[in-house]
Protein backbone atom coordinates (compact mmCIF):
# COMPACT_ATOMS: atom_id res chain seq x y z
CA UNK A 1 0.00 0.00 0.00
CA UNK A 2 1.50 3.36 -1.05
CA UNK A 3 1.67 6.50 1.04
CA UNK A 4 -1.37 8.10 -0.62
CA UNK A 5 -3.40 4.92 -0.04
CA UNK A 6 -2.43 4.91 3.63
CA UNK A 7 -3.40 8.55 4.12
CA UNK A 8 -6.69 8.09 2.27
CA UNK A 9 -7.45 5.00 4.34
CA UNK A 10 -6.62 6.78 7.58
CA UNK A 11 -8.22 10.15 6.95
CA UNK A 12 -11.04 9.89 4.43
CA UNK A 13 -14.59 8.70 4.64
CA UNK A 14 -14.92 4.97 4.06
CA UNK A 15 -17.50 5.43 1.30
CA UNK A 16 -15.13 7.64 -0.73
CA UNK A 17 -11.83 5.80 -0.34
CA UNK A 18 -12.05 3.68 -3.48
CA UNK A 19 -12.56 6.51 -5.97
CA UNK A 20 -10.16 8.89 -4.20
CA UNK A 21 -7.32 6.35 -4.08
CA UNK A 22 -8.03 5.35 -7.69
CA UNK A 23 -8.02 8.95 -8.90
CA UNK A 24 -4.75 9.70 -7.09
CA UNK A 25 -3.12 6.60 -8.59
CA UNK A 26 -4.35 7.51 -12.08
CA UNK A 27 -3.06 11.07 -11.68
CA UNK A 28 0.33 9.74 -10.56
CA UNK A 29 0.59 7.52 -13.63
CA UNK A 30 -0.45 10.29 -16.03
CA UNK A 31 1.89 12.85 -14.53
CA UNK A 32 4.80 10.45 -14.43
CA UNK A 33 4.35 9.98 -18.18
CA UNK A 34 4.47 13.67 -19.02
CA UNK A 35 6.40 15.38 -16.19
CA UNK A 36 9.79 14.84 -14.63
CA UNK A 37 9.90 12.61 -11.58
CA UNK A 38 10.44 15.48 -9.13
CA UNK A 39 7.64 17.69 -10.44
CA UNK A 40 5.20 14.78 -10.67
CA UNK A 41 5.92 13.83 -7.07
CA UNK A 42 5.52 17.41 -5.88
CA UNK A 43 2.12 17.70 -7.57
CA UNK A 44 1.17 14.34 -6.11
CA UNK A 45 2.08 15.60 -2.64
CA UNK A 46 -0.17 18.66 -3.07
CA UNK A 47 -3.02 16.50 -4.34
CA UNK A 48 -2.75 14.09 -1.42
CA UNK A 49 -2.95 17.00 1.03
CA UNK A 50 -5.82 18.69 -0.79
CA UNK A 51 -7.83 15.46 -0.94
CA UNK A 52 -7.18 14.47 2.67
CA UNK A 53 -8.02 17.92 4.03
CA UNK A 54 -11.15 18.49 1.94
CA UNK A 55 -12.46 14.94 2.14
CA UNK A 56 -11.45 14.37 5.76
CA UNK A 57 -13.77 12.34 7.94
CA UNK A 58 -12.66 14.41 10.92
CA UNK A 59 -14.07 17.83 11.82
CA UNK A 60 -13.04 20.74 14.04
CA UNK A 61 -9.94 20.67 16.21
CA UNK A 62 -8.86 17.24 15.03
CA UNK A 63 -8.61 18.60 11.51
CA UNK A 64 -6.06 21.18 12.59
CA UNK A 65 -3.94 18.53 14.30
CA UNK A 66 -4.12 16.45 11.20
CA UNK A 67 -2.86 19.37 9.14
CA UNK A 68 0.62 18.99 10.63
CA UNK A 69 0.62 15.27 9.97
CA UNK A 70 -0.57 15.86 6.45
CA UNK A 71 2.16 18.37 5.77
CA UNK A 72 4.70 15.74 6.78
CA UNK A 73 2.90 13.22 4.61
CA UNK A 74 3.00 15.55 1.63
CA UNK A 75 6.68 16.18 2.16
CA UNK A 76 7.35 12.47 2.24
CA UNK A 77 5.30 11.97 -0.89
CA UNK A 78 7.33 14.68 -2.61
CA UNK A 79 10.71 13.38 -1.51
CA UNK A 80 10.37 9.61 -1.49
CA UNK A 81 10.52 7.71 -4.77
CA UNK A 82 7.11 7.28 -6.32
CA UNK A 83 6.41 3.54 -6.49
CA UNK A 84 4.22 3.85 -9.56
CA UNK A 85 6.68 6.07 -11.37
CA UNK A 86 10.14 4.68 -10.69
CA UNK A 87 9.76 1.05 -9.69
CA UNK A 88 10.85 -1.90 -11.76
CA UNK A 89 13.78 -2.63 -14.03
CA UNK A 90 14.38 -1.63 -17.61
CA UNK A 91 17.22 -1.38 -20.09
CA UNK A 92 17.69 1.60 -22.39
CA UNK A 93 19.29 1.14 -25.81
CA UNK A 94 19.80 4.52 -27.45
CA UNK A 95 21.81 6.18 -30.17
CA UNK A 96 22.82 9.74 -31.03
CA UNK A 97 25.45 11.22 -33.42
CA UNK A 98 28.25 10.34 -31.01
CA UNK A 99 27.33 6.67 -30.91
CA UNK A 100 25.28 4.06 -29.10
CA UNK A 101 24.83 3.69 -25.38
CA UNK A 102 22.88 1.49 -23.01
CA UNK A 103 21.71 1.88 -19.42
CA UNK A 104 20.48 -0.77 -17.05
CA UNK A 105 18.09 0.80 -14.52
CA UNK A 106 16.50 -0.75 -11.45
CA UNK A 107 14.08 1.14 -9.17
CA UNK A 108 15.42 4.46 -10.40
CA UNK A 109 19.11 3.54 -9.91
CA UNK A 110 21.48 3.06 -12.81
CA UNK A 111 23.25 -0.26 -12.30
CA UNK A 112 25.48 -0.24 -15.37
CA UNK A 113 26.09 1.54 -18.65
CA UNK A 114 27.89 0.94 -21.92
CA UNK A 115 29.20 3.39 -24.53
CA UNK A 116 29.56 1.92 -28.02
CA UNK A 117 29.26 -1.53 -26.50
CA UNK A 118 32.08 -0.97 -24.01
CA UNK A 119 31.12 -1.22 -20.32
CA UNK A 120 31.57 2.00 -18.37
CA UNK A 121 33.38 1.53 -15.08
CA UNK A 122 31.17 2.21 -12.04
CA UNK A 123 33.56 4.97 -10.93
CA UNK A 124 32.50 7.00 -13.98
CA UNK A 125 28.79 6.82 -13.11
CA UNK A 126 27.59 9.68 -10.93
CA UNK A 127 23.89 9.73 -10.03
CA UNK A 128 22.01 12.32 -7.97
CA UNK A 129 18.29 11.61 -7.82
CA UNK A 130 17.18 11.44 -11.46
CA UNK A 131 20.31 13.08 -12.90
CA UNK A 132 23.00 10.75 -14.21
CA UNK A 133 26.42 11.88 -15.38
CA UNK A 134 28.82 9.56 -17.16
CA UNK A 135 32.15 11.18 -16.44
CA UNK A 136 34.29 11.81 -19.48
CA UNK A 137 37.63 10.20 -20.14
CA UNK A 138 40.02 9.59 -23.03
CA UNK A 139 38.86 12.64 -24.94
CA UNK A 140 35.16 12.24 -24.14
CA UNK A 141 33.15 14.97 -22.43
CA UNK A 142 30.84 14.36 -19.47
CA UNK A 143 27.54 12.94 -20.65
CA UNK A 144 24.38 14.00 -18.77
CA UNK A 145 21.17 11.99 -18.82
CA UNK A 146 17.88 12.60 -17.00
CA UNK A 147 16.02 9.50 -15.84
CA UNK A 148 12.27 9.63 -16.23
CA UNK A 149 9.50 7.30 -15.16
CA UNK A 150 9.32 5.55 -18.50
CA UNK A 151 12.60 6.30 -20.17
CA UNK A 152 15.36 8.91 -20.32
CA UNK A 153 15.97 12.38 -21.70
CA UNK A 154 19.30 13.69 -22.96
CA UNK A 155 20.78 16.26 -25.29
CA UNK A 156 22.22 14.56 -28.36
CA UNK A 157 26.01 14.51 -28.23
CA UNK A 158 28.05 15.80 -31.14
CA UNK A 159 30.13 13.26 -33.09
CA UNK A 160 33.58 12.63 -31.68
CA UNK A 161 36.42 13.75 -33.92
CA UNK A 162 37.86 10.97 -36.01
CA UNK A 163 35.32 8.42 -34.90
CA UNK A 164 32.13 9.55 -36.66
CA UNK B 1 -34.47 30.88 -11.06
CA UNK B 2 -32.35 28.19 -9.38
CA UNK B 3 -32.92 27.66 -5.65
CA UNK B 4 -29.24 27.36 -4.73
CA UNK B 5 -26.55 29.82 -5.70
CA UNK B 6 -23.69 28.68 -7.86
CA UNK B 7 -20.19 29.77 -6.80
CA UNK B 8 -17.63 30.75 -9.42
CA UNK B 9 -15.55 27.59 -9.13
CA UNK B 10 -18.67 25.45 -8.81
CA UNK B 11 -19.90 26.91 -12.08
CA UNK B 12 -16.66 25.91 -13.83
CA UNK B 13 -16.77 22.39 -12.37
CA UNK B 14 -20.43 22.06 -13.38
CA UNK B 15 -19.63 23.26 -16.90
CA UNK B 16 -16.77 20.77 -17.22
CA UNK B 17 -19.02 18.00 -15.89
CA UNK B 18 -21.77 18.88 -18.37
CA UNK B 19 -19.30 19.03 -21.25
CA UNK B 20 -18.04 15.50 -20.44
CA UNK B 21 -21.60 14.21 -20.87
CA UNK B 22 -21.73 11.61 -18.11
CA UNK B 23 -18.10 10.55 -18.54
CA UNK B 24 -16.72 13.05 -16.03
CA UNK B 25 -14.90 11.89 -12.89
CA UNK B 26 -12.37 13.53 -10.57
CA UNK B 27 -9.34 13.19 -12.86
CA UNK B 28 -11.06 14.01 -16.16
CA UNK B 29 -12.82 17.06 -14.71
CA UNK B 30 -9.61 18.33 -13.11
CA UNK B 31 -7.67 17.84 -16.36
CA UNK B 32 -10.36 19.58 -18.40
CA UNK B 33 -10.26 22.58 -16.06
CA UNK B 34 -6.45 22.72 -16.09
CA UNK B 35 -6.41 22.46 -19.86
CA UNK B 36 -8.94 25.26 -20.36
CA UNK B 37 -7.62 27.61 -17.69
CA UNK B 38 -3.89 26.82 -18.01
CA UNK B 39 -3.77 26.96 -14.21
CA UNK B 40 -2.96 24.37 -11.57
CA UNK B 41 -6.21 23.02 -10.10
CA UNK B 42 -6.04 20.74 -7.07
CA UNK B 43 -8.07 17.60 -7.36
CA UNK B 44 -9.22 18.09 -3.76
CA UNK B 45 -10.87 21.39 -4.72
CA UNK B 46 -12.67 19.61 -7.57
CA UNK B 47 -14.02 16.93 -5.21
CA UNK B 48 -15.18 19.56 -2.74
CA UNK B 49 -17.05 21.44 -5.48
CA UNK B 50 -18.58 18.20 -6.79
CA UNK B 51 -19.79 17.35 -3.28
CA UNK B 52 -21.48 20.75 -2.95
CA UNK B 53 -23.01 20.46 -6.42
CA UNK B 54 -24.37 17.02 -5.57
CA UNK B 55 -25.93 18.30 -2.32
CA UNK B 56 -27.59 21.08 -4.34
CA UNK B 57 -28.90 18.52 -6.81
CA UNK B 58 -26.93 19.95 -9.74
CA UNK B 59 -24.94 16.76 -10.41
CA UNK B 60 -25.70 13.09 -9.95
CA UNK B 61 -23.00 10.48 -9.33
CA UNK B 62 -22.72 6.73 -9.82
CA UNK B 63 -19.87 4.28 -9.52
CA UNK B 64 -18.25 3.46 -12.86
CA UNK B 65 -15.72 0.95 -14.09
CA UNK B 66 -12.28 0.06 -12.79
CA UNK B 67 -9.08 0.16 -14.83
CA UNK B 68 -5.60 -1.28 -14.37
CA UNK B 69 -4.20 2.27 -14.32
CA UNK B 70 -6.25 2.83 -11.14
CA UNK B 71 -5.14 -0.38 -9.44
CA UNK B 72 -8.54 -1.96 -10.10
CA UNK B 73 -10.44 0.78 -8.28
CA UNK B 74 -13.72 2.14 -9.63
CA UNK B 75 -14.38 5.74 -10.64
CA UNK B 76 -17.23 7.90 -9.37
CA UNK B 77 -18.81 9.23 -12.54
CA UNK B 78 -20.67 12.56 -12.52
CA UNK B 79 -23.44 13.84 -14.76
CA UNK B 80 -25.09 17.27 -14.71
CA UNK B 81 -28.77 17.06 -13.78
CA UNK B 82 -31.60 19.00 -15.43
CA UNK B 83 -31.57 21.51 -12.57
CA UNK B 84 -27.77 21.78 -12.94
CA UNK B 85 -28.11 22.66 -16.61
CA UNK B 86 -30.88 25.11 -15.71
CA UNK B 87 -28.55 26.77 -13.17
CA UNK B 88 -25.82 27.05 -15.84
CA UNK B 89 -28.23 28.69 -18.28
CA UNK B 90 -29.31 31.08 -15.53
CA UNK B 91 -25.71 32.08 -14.90
CA UNK B 92 -25.11 32.46 -18.64
CA UNK B 93 -28.10 34.82 -18.93
CA UNK B 94 -26.79 36.94 -16.06
CA UNK B 95 -23.33 37.12 -17.57
CA UNK B 96 -24.56 37.92 -21.06
CA UNK B 97 -26.79 40.68 -19.68
CA UNK B 98 -23.91 42.25 -17.78
CA UNK B 99 -21.52 41.93 -20.74
CA UNK B 100 -24.03 43.57 -23.07
CA UNK B 101 -24.24 46.51 -20.63
CA UNK B 102 -20.45 46.88 -20.79
CA UNK B 103 -20.40 46.62 -24.57
CA UNK B 104 -23.11 49.25 -24.91
CA UNK B 105 -21.02 51.59 -22.73
CA UNK B 106 -17.95 50.98 -24.90
CA UNK B 107 -19.96 51.79 -28.01
CA UNK B 108 -20.76 55.28 -26.70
Amino acid sequence: MGLSDRLIHLLCDQTRREELAGDLMELAHRRAARMGWGRANLRQGFDIVSVCVRQSRFRGLALRRLGIGLAVGALLAALLPNDAAMSGSFTVNARDPAGEFTLEVEDGRVLSATLDGIPVSPERLRQRSTDLTILGGAGDRDFSIELQARGIRWVARVPRDGLH
Amino acid sequence: MPVDRLGGFEELVLLATASLNGEGYGVSIQEQLESESAQVISVGAVYAALDRLERKGYVHSRMGGATRERGGRRKRMYRATASGLEALKWMQRIRLGLWSAIESLEAI
